[in-house]
């Protein structure tokens, strides 16, 4: 890790790479599979498990030890009501300022066929963020702690 | 090579509770598949006794009463008592399961039926059972009502017949439909009878009457006769591969077609492997590894599926200790099968290149074509793209994008020719019958030509030649030319229609703007496009769109479609919608489709999101083939008078 860098900035930026990773290889893996190396897709596709596994446990370690942020949107884990909070946050995010900005990136260098693709999960992030808001609106106070005691 | 097939030689295991209480896991499904996977499950029992040497004759009866009967002509399963378990061996092997003469190779050399599971697995998931057995002299039968015995073996009588019948109506309890269908079932047994040559197979419905018999001599080679028997083969006669040798036979046949797609039809021990395996995985890499040998350097921008593009193949092995994926046999997994059967093809393959020039020039040829289109498609989204910037497009990758496509145009889906969808388009049209009308980017002139009787000239406009040419046959004039600079005065016409063009360009608002620019003051355009049924299922369109077409620019939503026509100057917007289901393989099956992407979309809809699945209808069958309920929007706008 870089030498300034929090030990929790670093476990995130773990996390967003072993993320990457898996849907990285289980990418590979189709392509592998689609190419006949039967073997390698076997390969990629099993990396692909552990790999998201192990992206879980970061965020594990994020939220239990290091009580640290979402890596996705900067905000902080735990409970549903704050992962939630957390995903409005970053669909929002994707929403308004990434995709719109990357497509009318995309517009200005004339490629027509990325905007089009740009545009379209802008309006996937619009759908997801109300989707989000509903469930957040719609959540009722939990009956029961996590550890299953009344 | 087997010993005596008597009671002594079935060997018990463990009973059979848990299948009635987990029957998927044994037979697959608890639906339809599950029911006639009952059926196959006795058949191949059957099977197992022809392959064996002592079985001449299979039947299959479905009864009106939605039971089926399997009998065969074998050697009858033995009644005698089994020396362990002290009760008729025929009882054990329909009451235990993990018993059966399968275990030990002596009896049965390669067998097709599920090892034993088979026959208890089939009784303990019907609602009744009979077993009848003829042997030694004597006919023999127990029945059963769900795995549990009903009336204990019986001596029915003397008889010099011989063979075992087992009739069985599927537990409806068990199964959420336990209609059987004929046309299943004949598929299995065509394959059987293939498979088999010189074994007779009969199918009656009692409920249709139907009755088939088939018996065929031709083996592999007239299976994939039959496979491929609608194709424009590549060369006329198929390549066979057969091999045996250390308790392993194995039986291929190869063809390459003109088609786009990649058949493969493969057998383990006589059962469909459907999800291939390593006999598979093998044949493909031998067949791809020879002819790319074959083609030396010229190979080294090709990908084995340019290579494999338009196979067309039966490749069927037998082999002891299969092992597969899963109890419903779909995936093989042995790797020395898969290293025996590379070895077999490649050497098999190269000497039937090295011996006849002309077929090893023809496959080669289909080969170099199908790399080339490969390559011709990636380099069509590239080199449009880069003009792009400029502001100027590439005509002559849309003229060879589509002029190839001419030859077969309307073959190349469904929607192309619909005639409700055609007529959506006509019914639109509101304009004196004296009109003159333009079809834009016309293809083969089919929009157009709806509008026969409707408007009084019919012209038409396409980029392409050959298209321009087909056109012509339909519509009263054709030009060609592009829909960017439309050849027209202004106010030229008084209808311009179109249907699913504007996705495949860049700038869309141009070739609007001069579709305006045509029209007379008060004209209509009318224009089909399809769309996303949602926002959440507009980016998985992209994706299998792009796939499909490279020259896709655009995923229009509804909205967005309605804003370019608004944008562009036009009023009084009216849309019809029509949903057309369109069969995915047919729609794909085209040089425009890259034999990687063709995969990739099936994907696509095999591991559709949750959310795209809830909004947008597709359905999977059975074969994997895909069909897509399309959402047609159909627009009729107008340019305002006073414009």
């Amino acid at each position: 890790m870089e030498p300034d860098q929090s030990l929790a900035d670093g476990v995130r930026a773990a996390f967003l790479a072993e993320a990457a990773t898996a849907a990285r290889y289980t990418y590979f893996a189709q392509v592998a599979e689609i190419e006949g190396h039967t073997e390698a897709a076997r390969v990629f596709g099993e990396l692909a498990e552990s790999v998201a596994c192990a992206a879980h446990g970061h965020l594990d370690v994020l939220r239990d030890l290091l009580d640290g942020d979402d890596p996705g949107a900067g905000r902080a884990l735990g409970d549903t009501r704050r992962n939630l909070g957390a995903a409005i946050s970053g669909d929002l995010g994707e929403a308004t300022e990434r995709y719109p900005g990357l497509a009318a990136r995309a517009h200005m260098d004339g490629v027509a066929d990325l905007a089009s693709w740009l545009e379209t999960l802008c309006a996937l992030k619009k759908t997801h963020v109300d989707r989000l808001e509903q469930a957040l609106t719609g959540l009722t106070e939990p009956r029961f702690t996590g550890n299953g005691a009344p | 090579m087997t010993t005596d097939y008597t009671a002594e030689a079935i060997i018990v295991y463990s009973g059979l509770e848990a299948v009635r209480r987990n029957p998927s896991m044994y037979v697959g499904s608890t639906g339809s598949d599950g029911a006639h996977h009952l059926v196959l499950e006795l058949v191949d029992n059957a099977v197992d006794e022809a392959a064996a040497g002592h079985c001449g004759a299979i039947s299959v009866e479905l009864h009106g009463d939605g039971s089926c009967s399997v009998t065969d002509d074998g050697r009858g399963i033995p009644t005698d008592p089994h020396p362990e378990a002290g009760i008729p061996a025929c009882e054990l092997v329909l009451t235990t399961l993990h018993s059966g003469g399968k275990f030990d190779h002596s009896s049965y050399a390669t067998s097709a039926g599920l090892h034993g599971v088979g026959l208890a697995c089939v009784n303990a998931l019907s609602e009744w059972l009979r077993l009848d057995v003829w042997r030694d002299g004597a006919h023999h039968s127990e029945s059963f009502a769900r795995g549990s015995i009903e009336t204990p073996l019986k001596r029915v009588g003397d008889s010099g017949r011989r063979g075992t019948r087992v009739w069985f109506r599927p537990d409806p309890e068990i199964f959420s439909s336990c209609v059987l269908d004929a046309d299943l079932v004949h598929a299995r047994l065509l394959d059987i009878a293939y498979l088999h040559p010189g074994l007779r197979v009969e199918l009656t419905d009692h409920r249709t009457g139907r009755h088939e018999s088939l018996c065929e001599t031709t083996g592999v080679r007239g299976l994939l006769a039959y496979r491929a028997r609608d194709a424009e083969k590549v060369h006329a006669e198929p390549t066979t591969i057969t091999w045996a040798g250390d308790g392993c036979v194995i039986d291929a046949a190869v063809q390459w077609t003109e088609g786009y797609a990649e058949q493969i039809f493969s057998y383990v021990n006589t059962i469909r492997t459907d999800l291939g395996g390593s006999h598979v995985d093998a044949l493909r890499a031998a067949l791809a590894g020879v002819v790319a040998d074959h083609l030396g350097p010229s190979a080294d921008k090709m990908t084995v599926v340019d290579i494999l593009e338009g196979l067309t193949a039966v490749i069927a092995i037998r082999i002891p200790d299969a092992r597969f994926d899963g109890q419903t046999k779909r995936t093989l997994r042995n790797d020395d099968a898969g290293a025996r059967v590379f070895d077999v093809v490649t050497e098999h393959a190269r000497r039937a290149l090295a011996a006849d020039p002309e077929l090893a020039r023809r496959i080669a040829e289909r080969a170099i074509d199908a790399s080339r289109a490969r390559l011709a498609a990636r380099l069509a989204g590239r080199t449009a793209r880069s003009r792009t910037r400029a502001v100027e497009v590439d005509y002559a990758v849309y003229q060879r994008q589509f002029g190839i496509r001419s030859k077969d145009w309307h073959d190349s889906c469904a929607w192309l020719t619909d005639e409700d969808l055609l007529g959506k388009h006509a019914e639109l049209c509101a304009v004196p019958p004296d009109a003159r009308m333009l079809d834009v980017c016309c293809g083969s002139g089919v929009v157009g030509g709806a509008f026969r009787g409707r408007v009084g000239e019919m012209v038409g406009l396409d980029l392409t030649p050959e298209m321009a040419a087909l056109a012509a046959t339909r519509l009263d004039v054709v030009h060609q030319g592009t829909v960017y600079d439309l050849p027209f005065p202004d106010a030229s016409f008084d209808l311009v229609v179109t249907r699913e063009v504007l996705h495949l360009l860049p700038q869309p608002e141009r070739p609007v703007s001069e579709i305006f620019r045509v029209l007379r003051p008060g004209g209509q355009f009318i224009v089909g496009q399809i769309v996303p049924y949602a926002d959440v299922d507009a980016f998985w369109m992209f994706r299998v769109f792009k796939k499909k077409q490279p020259l896709l620019y655009q995923m229009f939503r509804e909205e967005d479609f309605r804003a370019l026509l608004t944008g562009g100057g036009f009023t009084d917007v009216r849309m019809e919608e029509y949903f057309l289901w369109e069969s995915i393989d047919r729609w794909i099956d085209t040089h425009e489709t890259t034999p990687a992407n063709r995969q990739e979309i099936y994907r696509l809809y095999y591991d559709a999101p949750r959310e795209v699945r809830a909004v947008h209808p597709f359905e999977v069958l059975p074969d994997g083939s895909v069909r897509d309920r399309w959402r047609w929007c159909v627009y009729s706008v107008r340019k305002p008078d006073h414009a």
